[in-house]
């Protein structure tokens, strides 16, 4: 998020797209729609299910999966006739105005309405009206925004959006993606990522290659040369190129896209290491697995979705005899050459700040003191950084990018004629390792579904609680139908988290050309009743 | 219920929570049963984008509003002090055996419901019960009988019908001795044609005072010295400069929730006078800077809401509510809330929530409404009586309205009289009449030569007055001194065939009743008043829970959030002072009192209501 | 920010314009009892608990009353006891407030006043109405409403935190009773199990599935670290009982949750000491996995994947890091692949 979770009473108006914000991050959530039932702030919902806080927006769009740069440009465009746009911050914070001007011209309420599947294009200028009308406005969006083919695009559009309006470096504005792991914005500073060190160095630098060369004591040069990402990575497996793979805390079998494709990856593998806490279904093709420790075994910090430090702390004693995942990744290490000397994560955190310039002024001291710090915070007397691109953007002028709606991979067609998107549901989380093993909440949402609008239902001949078979060309599975008015009529969603009914056999594995991000949230299904 | 009717009912009075009283009426009233069933509940609650719970805590709160089905009429049958005193169980008697069933039962003909109710208005032709929206007074067995008959091929409906003995001006005691202003022209207009009030030089004030700058008018009701008509007695033009300034939206509030047992004066007033209410609340508006006048009456009083319903609307067409009023550039427009069957609504804050179609929770204060009151805006809130004294003090000025009444209470006063006396019935008098004067003068004494046991004044919030306050100036002030109230005006006249114990049982049922329940004190307070007045009233207490009365009244007079908590203390502090010795002897089991022995057999059996 | 100077109980203190009497005092570390006040949500001012004396006359509720300067508030004189002491013998008398098996047993605010105020249990013959019983229709929530004080805070709770009003009062005066949606039990409405309302209980009335039989509140340890779940990061104060099993978890007040929890935060916990956890490496000989020691596993992936880097060089070795480990540990595992193995394959779930 450039902006803070404490600024939500702050704006005015609120725009969210592609997150289902009640069910996948409760607690912001309810803090928005506490502001807009209580306080009366505006807000509109874009969304292809009419989702829990479409019952709260002056105009909810009900756009078509993979929409969203049309459905933004959209928004931009009648910003731009009426003149409502912030005119000033744009020419003297952006640059690139005239060509994003040119795309955004094409975008008219009538042609977006028709890509978007809206029947009423008059509900676009009405959206657009409040949400320049509103000052400061923020903008949140989740992964139904990047989880497509063109979900870079679909990031670069909320950004155009909100420069044009004027939002960013502004309290209370901003574009808040919401982070949907814990420390996923933790291990994306942390340099987890396939092109960069921690703080989001690039490894292509020369400086950056010794930087850490003599930070790190490494004897020989450090590969410049970018890695794989996870669905290349699995590409790469098949293909031959990859013979080993280490998985920590992670399951791809029910992660990511194209299940019967990852399960043959990982078969392909030479060798498999598996960390974890449980036996995941990943962990079944492992030929090691090592017992790590659960969160509220361990200790340590980790960065919130408004880049907030904060300390984890051992609450219960560990599990047998399995280990802390620092000291596994230690000793390992040790094994193979290396001669770390970490004796608590403290240590580690010390290192960190070393080469982590934005986490430079952040210590467990100051954690421990309960102070509220968000990075970049470069040195211990900086307060933390409330928001971020005040007075200017990192880059310095704030880039504006003219953008073209593209259509999804995956089209619709006779045999396939319906569009499934997927995600989570608010009683559980993820591939379900933690969620289905905590009791309350397995039993009470104990199996998926598939959610249907009435409209596809009778025309499937399919009643709620009615056992069908969602296939795609991927792969097939069978769940209850849930029939309710949420889904756009020809949209069906099934959320990933259960094993025994994997979305993600289904989903495709199309990838974002420039960020890898697979196309979670759109693909073509069919729908067949199935006897009981 | 179909949902298209409930659709058409929401969007007939709005689709907005504070129209929630209106459209559950219509709804209710709609079903032929009598019933607001959770299927319609939870239609409304989503049609109106409301959460369920909020629908389904208002219907709990407002006792006119069921969720099982009743039937097509619903009798109540009112049980408060005046009909309880004039003989409300056989009231009880006679439904019952005519229809052959108890309270809280129906005919198996789905035609009656019987249920116990709260005062209905209509005190000086007690007893009397209400059939759906029609009251009747006046009841004797027979008389129920053929009532009861006449509803067989009735169809049920809002627009009410109410037995003639009811009627306003039937109510107001024919004696030429009276100080008639407020009355005055009762009688002389038609309610039902605004020509019939500007005939008589209605609006004549609003006119003036739209010529006057709004302080003045403030200063002139500052100067007549009127003191609020609806219990309180606070000084009215004071209160309306607490109106907060500014260029925000103000209300005028007209609180008509007369629902003090005894009290039906602002009724009469209503009924037979409308456009001088509407007047008296524009000329507020003028004064205040408000633009929006909103008047909450009971939903008993179908009567009244049908006639100022008319005469708001023959207003509007007259120019004289509406935009730029008699051409002056100032609006002012008049709606009318209604009340579910809860007497704390007659508090100004709980009123204010109940408008705002939320359960009627008093507020604390600070704030007070004029700083936050309606929608949390700068509100005023008068009764009926007050409003309607304005314009005479507009028209004819100050000294003229200070010129009848003590000092520092000015003007008439209506006195409603019930209860054991030879005649019952409205009177205007000066303000600080005296029980002597009343009774002997205007209630023609006590019937059948029996002897004058005490009077309640005031209300159930009120006192006992015994013997020695006959000569009590029964003004504002002279009432505080000896320990009770004028209130709203009640003077419950009872004989000696009156049980005191029977008396204090009804008015502590009553509370616990009307208690909302939101403050401890009273909530549980109003609980253990009632019950250990039961133990009274069954023979079953002990002297000692004389003292407990006296304890859990004192710790809800010091502690309860608004004054209906704070007011049983009263009404139990004045009767044991002239009557502990009953209430003694009532401690005995073998103590003879058939008087008790009905009450809890017709309508006290159970707890509460 | 304007400073206000008032006197409570003799002391002088410092309180800020727009506060209530109770503010400035429990700013200023005065105890003044009270049962429907909580700070966050909006003023009730039901209890009446919490009347104090103002400018040395009347009474007022402390937590209404706006704190203004000069004022004179006594917080306890005989009176003000007195009244304490039969407003909270009135809840006792409504109710059935029986500790013994009550989950909020010596955590609850009403016990904790009532032996404060050394309040009796009720003699006599005051009526107690059966209220609602509902422990097993919801699968987070259990509720026994003999023992509510009608305080309001988990309908305000409900409606103002999380927002979404599914708790209300329904009837009135003595036969006031909660509602969940249009429903008498909380199982068939619309409730999402935050757990907001138990959170803001003072009593036992409202209570988690998870507590009841693991332990007395004296004996649980509280220990404060983030949710395992969303990216919203919030802070939870998880606590233990004697044998270090968890029993509940309470959102805290100082975390961007600002004390507010959701379903996975408040009932996601129980994986970890479930009986699916791994307790020893594993490894796989002939297709099925054997437990062995830590240093046979870790000395069969050190020589495993030194083999595989000499063979086929370090970019054909891959990890995928994980966005629920900390901060450290991801670090570690990108240094160890970098400064290792000698590759920039890293990634994690970030896309996913």
């Amino acid at each position: 998020m450039t902006n803070s979770i404490r600024e939500i009473p702050v704006s005015e108006a609120y725009l969210i797209i592609g997150s289902n914000t009640t069910e996948n991050h409760p607690v912001i959530g309810s803090m928005i729609k506490r502001e807009v039932i209580r306080n009366n702030k505006k807000l509109v919902v874009v969304d292809p299910r009419r989702i829990e806080m479409a019952k709260y927006a002056d105009v909810y769009l009900q756009i078509k999966p993979g929409t969203n740069v049309a459905i933004l440009n959209g928004l931009a465009h009648v910003a731009l006739k009426e003149n409502l746009y912030d005119r000033e911050y744009v020419e003297s914070r952006c640059e690139a105005f005239e060509e994003y001007r040119k795309v955004v011209e094409k975008y008219t309420p009538e042609h977006v309405a028709s890509i978007c599947g809206i029947d009423d294009p008059s509900l676009i200028v009405k959206a657009a009206r409040i949400l320049a009308g509103a000052k400061p406005m923020a903008l949140y969006y989740c992964m139904g925004i990047t989880q497509f083919k063109s979900g870079v695009n679909g990031v670069k559009s909320c950004a155009n959006l909100q420069m044009l309006l004027g939002n960013i470096g502004v309290m209370g504005g901003g574009v808040n993606p919401l982070r949907g792991q814990n420390n996923v914005q933790g291990a994306c500073d942390m340099g987890a990522l396939n092109a960069v060190y921690p703080a989001y160095q690039p490894i292509g630098t020369e400086d950056n290659k010794n930087k850490f060369m003599n930070a790190w004591k490494v004897g020989f040069e450090l590969s410049m040369k970018p890695g794989l990402t996870i669905v290349e990575s699995l590409n790469a497996a098949i293909a031959g190129d990859l013979k080993a793979l280490y998985v920590f805390g992670e399951n791809p079998v029910m992660s990511d896209p194209n299940q019967h494709h990852v399960i043959e990856a990982l078969e392909k593998l030479d060798f498999l290491v598996v960390q974890d806490i449980v036996l995941t279904e990943t962990a079944q093709y492992a030929d090691v697995v090592l017992p790590g420790f659960a969160f509220l075994e361990k200790e340590g910090t980790v960065s919130n979705t408004e880049r907030r430090v904060q300390m984890m702390h051992r609450v219960v004693a560990p599990a047998g005899d399995s280990r802390d995942d620092w000291l596994i990744l230690t000793q390992l290490a040790n094994r193979m050459g290396a001669s770390w000397d970490y004796t608590c994560p403290k240590d580690i955190f010390e290192e960190i700040r070393t080469v982590t310039p934005s986490y430079a002024g952040i210590t467990y001291e100051r954690l421990e003191n309960n102070e509220l710090l968000q990075w970049p915070c470069p040195n211990e007397s900086h307060p933390g950084t409330q928001f971020l691109h005040r007075e200017k953007f990192s880059r310095g002028l704030g880039l504006m990018t003219a953008i073209e709606y593209t259509p999804p991979a995956e089209d619709v067609d006779p045999e396939y004629p319906v569009i499934l998107t997927t995600g989570r549901v608010l009683e559980h989380f993820h591939t379900g390792t933690m969620s289905r093993n905590s009791r309350i909440l397995d039993e009470t949402v104990p199996e998926g579904f598939v959610e249907m609008n009435p409209n596809d239902a009778s025309n499937y001949n399919v009643c709620d609680g009615d056992l069908v078979a969602v296939s795609t060309r991927r792969g097939s599975i069978r769940v209850k139908a849930r029939v309710t008015g949420r889904p756009k009529p020809n949209v069906v969603f099934v959320p990933f988290h259960f094993a025994e009914a994997a979305a993600n056999k289904l989903t495709i594995d199309a990838l974002d050309p420039t960020c890898k991000i697979p196309e979670f949230k759109v693909c073509a299904c069919k729908i067949e009743r199935v006897a009981m | 219920m179909k949902q298209e009717t409930i659709n058409k009912t929401i969007e007939k009075f709005g689709n907005s929570s504070e129209h929630l009283m209106l459209i559950l009426r219509d709804l209710e009233v709609g079903s032929g049963k009598n019933v607001l069933d959770v299927q319609t509940l939870r239609s409304v609650a989503e049609l109106m984008n409301i959460p369920e719970s909020a629908v389904a805590g208002f219907v709990g709160f407002y006792t006119m509003f069921k969720t099982e089905p009743r039937a097509k009429f619903v009798i109540r049958v009112c049980k408060s002090g005046p009909c309880h005193v004039m003989g409300a169980t056989t009231v009880f008697d006679a439904v019952q055996k005519h229809l052959g069933i108890g309270i809280g039962e129906a005919t198996k003909d789905g035609m009656f419901y019987l249920e116990k109710c709260e005062c209905l208005g209509v005190c000086s032709v007690a007893p009397a019960m209400m059939i759906n929206y029609d009251i009747h007074g006046n009841l004797t067995p027979k008389k129920i009988a053929s009532i009861l008959n006449s509803y067989r091929k009735k169809r049920p409906s809002l627009l009410e019908s109410c037995g003639d003995e009811v009627a306003g001006k039937a109510c107001i005691i024919d004696e030429p001795r009276q100080t008639k202003r407020l009355i005055a022209d009762i009688g002389k207009i038609d309610p039902l044609k605004i020509e019939s009030y500007l005939a008589t030089g209605g609006y004549e004030s609003l006119k003036k005072s739209l010529a006057t700058e709004p302080g003045k008018i403030i200063d002139a009701v500052k100067d007549s010295g009127l003191r609020g008509r609806g219990g309180a007695g606070f000084p009215a033009g004071m209160k309306w400069t607490f109106v907060g300034k500014g260029p925000v939206q103000k209300y005028v509030i007209c609180n008509a929730d007369e629902g003090e047992p005894g009290t039906f004066k602002d009724r009469i007033l209503m009924e037979e006078n409308p456009h001088l209410l509407i007047e008296g609340m524009a000329i507020c508006g003028r004064a205040i800077g408000a633009t929006l006048g909103y008047i909450y009456i009971r939903g008993e009083y179908r009567r009244s809401i049908e006639r100022l319903q008319k005469a708001i609307s023959q207003a509007r067409d007259k120019g004289i509510l509406g935009k730029n009023i008699f051409g002056s550039g100032f609006d002012f427009d008049i709606y009318i809330k209604e009340g579910g069957g809860a007497y704390v609504c007659g508090e100004e804050t709980s009123l204010i929530n109940s408008m705002e179609g939320k359960r009627g929770y008093p507020r604390f204060k600070p704030p007070f409404p004029g700083g936050a009151g309606f929608n949390n805006l700068p509100s005023n809130v008068n009764n009926v009586e007050t409003l309607m004294s304005v314009p005479m003090i507009i028209e004819k000025g100050a000294d003229w309205y200070k010129s009848v009444g003590p000092l520092n209470c000015s003007g008439t006063k209506l006195y409603c009289l019930s209860g054991q006396l030879n005649r019952t019935g409205l009177v205007e008098l000066p303000m600080g009449a005296t029980l002597k004067e009343i009774i002997n003068v205007y209630g023609k004494g006590m019937p059948k030569g029996r002897k004058f046991k005490f009077a309640q004044v005031g209300g159930s919030a009120g006192g006992i007055l015994g013997k020695d306050l006959m000569d009590l100036p029964l003004d504002i002030d002279q009432p505080m001194k000896k320990g009770v109230t004028l209130g709203s005006g009640v003077v419950l006249v009872c004989d000696e065939s009156t049980c005191a114990v029977d008396f204090l049982l009804q008015i502590l049922s009553f509370f616990e009743h009307e208690s909302c329940g939101q403050c401890v004190p009273c909530r549980v307070g109003t609980a253990h008043l009632h019950h250990i007045s039961k133990k009274f009233a069954s023979r079953t207490a002990v002297p000692g829970d004389i003292d407990l009365l006296l304890e859990k009244a004192t710790v809800m007079k010091k502690a309860s959030l608004c004054a209906l908590g704070q007011s049983p203390i009263m009404p139990i502090t004045t009767m044991l002072k002239y009557f502990r010795k009953e209430f003694l002897a009532h401690c005995d089991p073998n103590h003879k009192c058939p008087q008790c022995d009905r009450s809890l057999a017709r309508y006290y059996a159970g707890r509460g209501h | 920010m304007d400073a206000i100077q008032m006197t409570i109980d003799g002391k002088q203190v410092t309180g800020k314009k727009g506060q209530t009497i109770l503010e400035v005092a429990l700013d200023n570390n005065i105890d003044i009892p009270y049962l429907c006040y909580h700070p966050r949500i909006s003023k009730t001012g039901a209890c009446r608990i919490c009347m104090v004396r103002v400018n040395e006359a009347a009474l007022k509720t402390s937590c209404t009353e706006p704190a203004s300067n000069g004022m004179i508030i006594d917080t306890d004189d005989d009176e003000i006891r007195e009244l304490r002491r039969s407003i909270l013998g009135m809840l006792l008398a409504e109710g059935d407030h029986n500790c013994l098996y009550c989950e909020s047993n010596g955590e609850c605010e009403l016990q904790r006043l009532c032996n404060r105020y050394e309040v009796p249990m009720p003699a006599g013959d005051m009526p107690t109405r059966q209220r609602a019983v509902d422990t097993v229709s919801s699968k987070g929530l259990r509720r026994n409403e003999n023992r509510c004080i009608l305080c309001g805070r988990c309908v305000k709770a409900c409606g103002e935190i999380q927002m979404n009003s599914v708790w209300n009062f329904t009837g009135r005066g003595s036969s006031t009773a909660l509602t969940s949606d249009m429903f008498a039990q909380l199982g068939d409405s619309s409730c999402v199990m935050c757990g907001a309302c138990v959170q803001c209980c003072p009593t036992g009335a409202l209570s988690f599935q998870t507590v009841l039989g693991r332990g007395q509140a004296w004996e649980l340890k509280k220990e404060t670290s983030v949710c395992i779940y969303c990216g919203v990061g919030c802070q939870i104060d998880f606590y233990t009982n004697k044998e270090g099993k968890l029993v509940k978890a309470l959102g805290n007040a100082d975390g961007p949750n600002e004390g507010h929890l959701c379903v996975k935060g408040r009932f996601g916990f129980d994986f970890v000491q479930s009986g699916k956890r791994l307790t020893k490496p594993l490894i796989k000989k002939n297709g099925a996995f054997e437990e062995a020691s830590w240093d046979e596993a870790l000395d069969l992936v050190a020589s495993r994947l030194s083999d595989i880097k000499s063979k086929s060089g370090p970019d054909s070795i891959m990890a995928f890091s994980s966005a629920k480990c900390t901060n450290e540990e991801n670090y570690l595992m990108q240094k160890f692949m970098r400064a290792v193995i000698g590759t920039n394959n890293v990634d994690h779930c970030a896309r996913l």
